[in-house]
């Protein structure tokens, strides 16, 4: 079986039981985050979810206080204009509207703060992460009649990213691969579609380029490294180790 | 016809009117450029220049810093002035580039008080008799979804209206501390959007967008303010602005629109503007009415396009000679958000009348770097 060589190893202590009651991450009391619920597969981890508003904030907020010895260029400048009329989420909702600088920075930033190496996921280790071992369209198989107990797309999310980890997770473990928010890979294309989109982006094999559409609306100049406003777009963690 | 255009205030604002501006018709060009500081100047003219368009012809000699900088660019050879310093400047750069004979662009808002409001409706009205053109940045009046709506609305597709549902909630937006030695003028307006005198506050500096949609769907201002606001989560060396605001406009008939502003962080977001009629409800900022004159809007404008169509509309007007005037409207839609911010901070039920002939007038007495304290933070029940 194909899902057999994948070596879907689960990592101790994620038990390869669904969680999605837990949060996939959190932060202790102190502010400092705890290491992300991670999935291994073969040589590589990725994120059980996509990345929180919860898990993004702390980021944010370091620009009301930068620790010493740090760029103002590492850390996301408040946005120089109002958000979508429908807002960008909170708490388990998965951060969006986000650049790709926005998502590599944080990468970086976590890193910093837990000593281990986070990055955005290859495009191939993504599709392999999202097919779960399926040779289909989908993790689940060709049909679009199962998309909708999987995954937050146009016809069932109502205009809106969802809390993550709702939906089935695909055989590894792992939810919203398909639908709802866009994820950055490290060559910057993004995938698994989102919220917005008909079930044909949220393929396994389906690519998108950054749409300037999303950023279209940002009146500043330069426009904004950290906020595409209109970008239903987010990303999950991956580590080599 | 060639169109030289002039820049007043370089900030990320500026920056992008001024491509809007030489992006949305043939022959407009960029030729001047004025800022208060030579570095925010200088960050903006290399953005400008390394878009390699045609439309940017800045020459050393027509560049411009200080607190007189606009009037050596308006006094120079151009047509527009694009007027996109902090608010609490336009008042005094309208009028000179009126009386100078330059057609306008201008961001909203156009003033922080009501005798800048005031200052800018007189100066309209110069321009009409001039046959200038006067554009403002509240770009939703130019935006095809929000047109059509509020059309829709107007004739009667929601029946009478009963009532309504601003919001403007977002996260906070940007903050410049204050460097050693940096004197209260100078830290002030880098941080401009912070303090009062500059930024009239955020339900005038970012509202406006939603309060104008209001005023603009209501067909005019509301009669009547009572609002609450404070300061709950802003830091308190950031300035002496709120960061919440809630408003009870009230038109004549009884009819109700209720206003929600705020800047915090972490905490559900919405903007939008919704109108309650006898038969349906409108919402310009989805481009829907419901009811029995169901209808949703399909059209293709997107909210980016609207800030290049303002200034494609605005380079019509000069090119035909047809004069657009926005003046009036947008001081009108400022003095309806200094209204609701003047009940907040004094916790008093505010009237059109009195904020019509309120001379609340915040402009510092010497535009000059120096020695400049802030107003200490309003507490309702203790301002006047």
């Amino acid at each position: 079986m194909r899902r057999a060589l994948l070596l879907a190893v689960i990592a101790a202590g994620c038990g390869g039981t669904p969680r999605p009651e837990t949060p996939s991450s959190s932060y202790s009391e102190t502010g400092g985050p705890v290491p992300f619920d991670m999935v291994r597969i073969a040589d590589f981890w990725i994120g059980r979810c996509e990345v929180t508003w919860g898990e993004y904030q702390p980021f944010c907020d370091e620009y009301d206080k930068p620790p010493a010895g740090v760029d103002a260029s590492t850390r996301p400048s408040p946005p120089g204009h109002g958000v979508p009329p429908q807002g960008l989420g909170s708490g388990r909702q998965p951060a969006m509207g986000l650049t790709r600088n926005a998502a590599e920075r944080y990468c970086e930033w976590l890193s910093r703060k837990t000593g281990r190496t986070y990055r955005l996921p290859t495009a191939d280790e993504w599709e392999r992460a999202c097919r779960g071992g399926s040779a289909g369209a989908y993790s689940f198989g060709d049909s679009d009649t199962a998309l909708d107990a999987h995954a937050w797309f146009a016809d069932n999310a109502g205009g809106m990213s969802h809390e993550v980890g709702q939906k089935k997770p695909n055989a590894l473990g792992l939810f919203d691969m398909h639908g709802n928010v866009w994820e950055y890979t490290s060559d910057g294309r993004l995938r698994g579609g989102s919220y917005a989109d008909a079930p044909e982006k949220l393929r396994a094999s389906h690519q998108q380029e950054f749409l300037f559409t999303w950023i279209e609306r940002d009146p500043q100049r330069p426009r904004s490294r950290w906020w595409a406003f209109d970008g239903p777009v987010g990303f999950r963690l991956a580590r080599s180790e | 016809m060639e169109i030289k255009v002039g820049l007043v205030g370089c900030g990320g604002r500026g920056t992008g009117a001024a491509e809007n501006c030489i992006t949305s018709a043939p022959d407009v060009k960029l030729v001047a450029m004025a800022d208060m500081f030579q570095n925010r100047l200088d960050q903006s003219r290399k953005y400008l220049e390394g878009l390699k368009h045609p439309g940017v012809r800045v020459e050393d000699r027509n560049c411009f810093v200080g607190f007189d900088a606009y009037r050596k660019l308006i006094d120079g050879g151009v047509d527009l002035v694009l007027l996109c310093t902090p608010p609490g400047f336009r008042p005094q750069h309208v009028e000179a580039a009126v009386d100078a004979g330059r057609h306008v662009f201008m961001e909203k808002p156009v003033a922080v008080d009501p005798v800048g409001c005031r200052r800018v409706i007189a100066a309209g009205k110069r321009a009409a008799e001039k046959k200038l053109t006067v554009v403002a940045g509240t770009q939703y009046r130019h935006h095809e979804q929000f047109v059509e709506t509020v059309k829709r609305m107007r004739e009667g597709a929601i029946g009478t209206v009963r009532a309504g549902r601003i919001a403007y909630n977002t996260s906070a937006l940007w903050k410049v501390d204050r460097k050693p030695g940096e004197s209260d003028m100078e830290w002030q307006i880098r941080n401009w959007i912070n303090i009062d005198w500059l930024s009239g506050d955020h339900i005038v500096e970012q509202h406006i967008h939603t309060i104008d949609v209001m005023v603009w769907a209501m067909g005019g201002p509301p009669v009547r303010a009572v609002g609450s606001g404070g300061r709950s989560v802003r830091a308190p060396d950031n300035g002496n602005i709120y960061d919440h605001f809630s408003v009870d406009y009230e038109w004549p008939g009884g009819v109700h629109v209720l206003s929600l502003c705020r800047q915090w962080n972490n905490t559900d977001q919405h903007v939008g503007a919704y109108f309650h009629g006898t038969k349906g409800v409108a919402a310009p900022y989805s481009g829907e009415i419901t009811g029995p004159s169901a209808w949703k809007y399909r059209g293709a404008a997107t909210l980016g396009t609207s800030y290049v169509q303002e200034h494609a509309d605005l380079v019509a007007s000069i090119r035909s000679g047809a004069a657009v005037n926005e003046a009036e409207a947008v001081s009108v839609s400022t003095l309806v958000a200094i209204m609701g911010r003047q009940s907040a901070y004094t916790g008093r039920a505010i009237t059109w009348e009195e904020i019509s002939r309120s001379l609340i007038d915040y402009s510092p007495e010497r535009y000059e770097f120096g020695p400049l304290p802030a107003r200490p933070v309003p507490i309702p029940g203790r301002v006047p």
